[in-house]
């Protein structure tokens, strides 16, 4: 029997990379699996009240990275901009699962609920992965 | 009183015997004491057993790789066949164990987890 204690920074990934030059992170992107260029918080409703829209306006990194899980994560920083690479097998799982090919945006979509004027906190979250294609991609990285 | 006190004896050992019989059926390889841990690290790969009245989540085999990674997040160079996360401030405490140890060891975290809950009777 060992014994072991261990400090961590709470919900960091299991590892995180930083690029300065915007064609060796592309390089880098396409090395991976699958990677999450864009994380998003979105609700089923529209005229949401301002308040939580600025809720809205936050990348939900947290929830993300604790629903995926640490050690199923790779961080890829750039500038400020954070991608997320996800790690086999979870990536095989989810490729298939959402017909991606390498590229995604992850959505966490809220329920608001008119009468209470908040998002409904019983109802769970639905997790939208849509594919993005390799142009779209690139396009995407060469803008920032 | 000494009859509450016989319950709640009677009460831990259910629970030792339950958790006995799972270890016996399912191959554990992490142990958390409580959540979030299991999910924020293990994301899909987190579904557990409870055992000991919801104190113990046991978690089965996760693939080769994941496994490997939680060695090496948590520095772990040596070869444990089961580890025990105890998540309590912002400190993970970690008891890496050889099979022949697991199931006495778990045996004995349940019974003093049982004891210090007063809520328990």
């Amino acid at each position: 029997m060992e014994y072991k204690e261990v400090l961590m920074e709470h919900l960091s990934p299991f590892r995180i990379l930083y690029f300065k030059d915007k064609t060796i992170l592309w390089n880098e992107l396409l090395k991976n699996d699958l990677v999450i260029i864009k994380l998003a918080l979105l609700s089923d409703y529209n005229k949401i009240p301002p308040r939580l829209l600025k809720v809205l306006s936050n990348p939900p990194f947290e929830q993300f990275i604790s629903r995926i899980g640490v050690l199923n994560i790779e961080e890829i920083r750039y500038k400020n901009w954070r991608f997320f690479s996800i790690l086999p097998p979870l990536s095989e799982e989810l490729k298939k699962t959402y017909n991606i090919e390498k590229f995604a945006i992850y959505g966490i979509k809220k329920h608001y609920n008119p009468e209470t004027r908040l998002f409904d906190p019983d109802t769970p979250d639905t997790i939208i992965i849509k594919p993005v294609s390799l142009e779209e991609a690139y396009r995407f990285v060469q803008s920032l | 009183m000494f009859n509450l006190f016989n319950n709640k004896k009677k009460r831990i050992k259910e629970n030792i015997d339950k958790l006995q019989k799972i270890l016996k059926e399912y191959k554990v390889k992490i142990v958390f004491t409580d959540s979030p841990s299991p999910s924020s690290l293990l994301g899909p790969y987190s579904k557990s057993i409870m055992a000991c009245h919801w104190k113990l989540y046991l978690v089965e085999e996760p693939p080769k790789e994941v496994w490997e990674r939680f060695l090496q997040y948590f520095g772990i160079d040596s070869k444990p066949d089961v580890i025990y996360v105890d998540y309590n401030k912002s400190k993970y405490k970690i008891t890496l164990l050889k099979e022949n140890e697991v199931e006495e060891f778990l045996v004995n975290q349940c019974s003093q987890l049982l004891h210090k809950n007063h809520q328990y009777s």
